[in-house]
């Protein structure tokens, strides 16, 4: 089972989807939702995940020209455990124009998720095309390449926003030669729903199966997955600014503490410095409605740079007086006072038993 | 501890103290049935207060925690984790 977990958690997409020309620069998203996929295998029990997805999408340019950057995407999965929220995973990615200059490459995410966003040119009823994409890849697999069609099929409505429904599919199973790669994708079925405005994927249903002929197992997975994003809402200005700004603000801490404590745990200034920014920033984004989800996350960091001060404290009493203390033995008949063993030396075991 | 350093060190002029932290429930109780499992005969102290104050004093941060204190009530040893080489080193050299 663990084995498969691995290589689920490991399969990765190195998307190359269609640019979404109606995204303006400086426009900014909110959309949240869910993630559902059921796994089925051929010898594990079936077992379905579950998610939060809370999606920030911010147009930093948008521009036609080969190699632009045109979207920042802060992707965020929320864990909500009995309205305990954490965070699961948290992204920032960036699209980049393919050559074609129609394309927008985004690489890393997980199959379940294709960031597509689709130009609307493209979006017309009964409209057809083919790309050929890369259908699965990771640490351990060869990129698997296949040929995926799309429809455009009609206008539907999801959340209240009007989009249109696509269906996309593999032209034929990808078939290979020896070597290439362990796994074989026979059917692959998309019912893809698109922000006719922004031209975002919001809504997919995806089915799919493969395989692995030289595996025991033959016939590995099958998996049936949904998303669905609820457009909040296209941001007022100052909320703009304000998102802006959290955003910015959970970058910086990230940036600042992610990975460091190992170089900053023997600098009492530094620790100091991070544990004052943890603290400022929880205070503040205590009243967040955008990235309040983040402070879980922010009061465990918090605790570690905590437990560093006091190790570093720790080391620093070496040589120094023991701080005395008067407690009780644990029959409660007495008290003992360290003062009063001067002259003797004291072994001290703190120990807790639960 | 009881058999290594209780024990060994008693009559040497050296003062076992176990300070018992951190406990769930009541602290005495659950203190005293460590105690008697372990077949402990040195004294242990009970760090009842909510946030175990000895402990926050000595900055301990993990449990067991040993720290050596000389004749003079300076620290000599403290450290996170049991080791008995380095605890018996620090001992007798308090000692001489």
């Amino acid at each position: 089972m663990l084995k498969w977990l691995v290589i689920l958690l490991t399969l990765c997409c190195a998307l190359n989807v269609v640019l979404a020309m109606p995204l303006e620069k400086g426009m900014e998203l909110r959309y949240e939702g869910e993630i559902v996929a059921k796994y089925t295998f051929s010898t594990y029990p079936s077992f379905t995940s579950s998610r939060s997805v809370l999606l920030l999408v911010e147009v930093l340019e948008c521009d036609r020209d080969k190699g632009a950057e045109i979207a920042q995407l802060t992707f965020t999965e929320v864990e909500d455990k009995g309205g305990e929220k954490s965070i699961r995973h948290s992204d920032v990615l960036f699209g980049k124009v393919n050559p074609d200059g129609r394309t927008v490459h985004l690489s890393n995410r997980s199959l379940t998720f294709p960031f597509l966003f689709l130009a609307p040119e493209r979006l017309k009823e009964g409209a057809v095309w083919s790309d050929d994409e890369i259908l699965l890849t990771g640490f351990f697999l060869s990129p698997l390449k296949g040929r995926v069609i799309y429809r455009v099929l009609r206008k539907s409505e999801v959340e209240g926003f009007s989009c249109w429904l696509l269906s996309r599919h593999l032209a034929k199973p990808v078939t290979l030669t020896e070597g290439e790669s362990k796994y074989i994708v026979p059917l692959w079925t998309d019912w893809i729903w698109v922000d006719a405005q922004t031209g975002l994927v919001t809504k997919l249903k995806r089915r799919w199966q493969y395989y692995a002929p030289h595996s025991p197992y033959k016939r590995i997975q099958t998996m049936i997955a949904t998303i669905a994003l609820k457009r909040i809402s296209v941001l007022s200005p100052e909320d703009q600014e304000r998102l802006k700004r959290e955003l910015a603000r959970m970058r910086d801490i990230a940036e600042a503490i992610e990975g460091k404590y190992e170089s900053i745990k023997t600098s009492e200034e530094q620790l100091k410095r991070a544990e004052q920014m943890l603290t400022d920033a929880i205070s503040e984004l205590r009243t967040s409605p955008y990235v309040d989800f983040y402070i879980p996350y922010l009061e465990r960091e918090l605790e570690s740079v905590r437990d560093w001060q006091k190790k570093l404290e720790a080391t620093k009493m070496v040589g120094k007086p023991a701080p005395d203390f008067e407690l009780p033995t644990v029959d409660g008949t007495a008290k003992v006072k360290l003062s009063d063993l001067r002259g003797k030396v004291v072994l001290l075991n703190f120990f807790a038993h639960w | 501890m009881e058999k290594e350093f209780w024990q060994a060190y008693k009559d040497k002029g050296v003062v076992v103290i176990g300070v018992s932290v951190w406990a769930e429930g009541d602290p005495f109780e659950v203190t005293k049935e460590f105690v008697k499992e372990h077949g402990i005969t040195y004294p242990v102290l009970v760090d009842s207060q909510k946030e175990s104050l000895v402990a926050d004093a000595y900055k301990v941060t993990g449990v067991p925690t040993n720290v050596v204190i000389d004749r003079d009530g300076k620290i000599r040893y403290m450290q996170l984790g049991f080791d008995p080489e380095g605890i018996k080193r620090a001992i007798e050299e308090a000692l001489k």
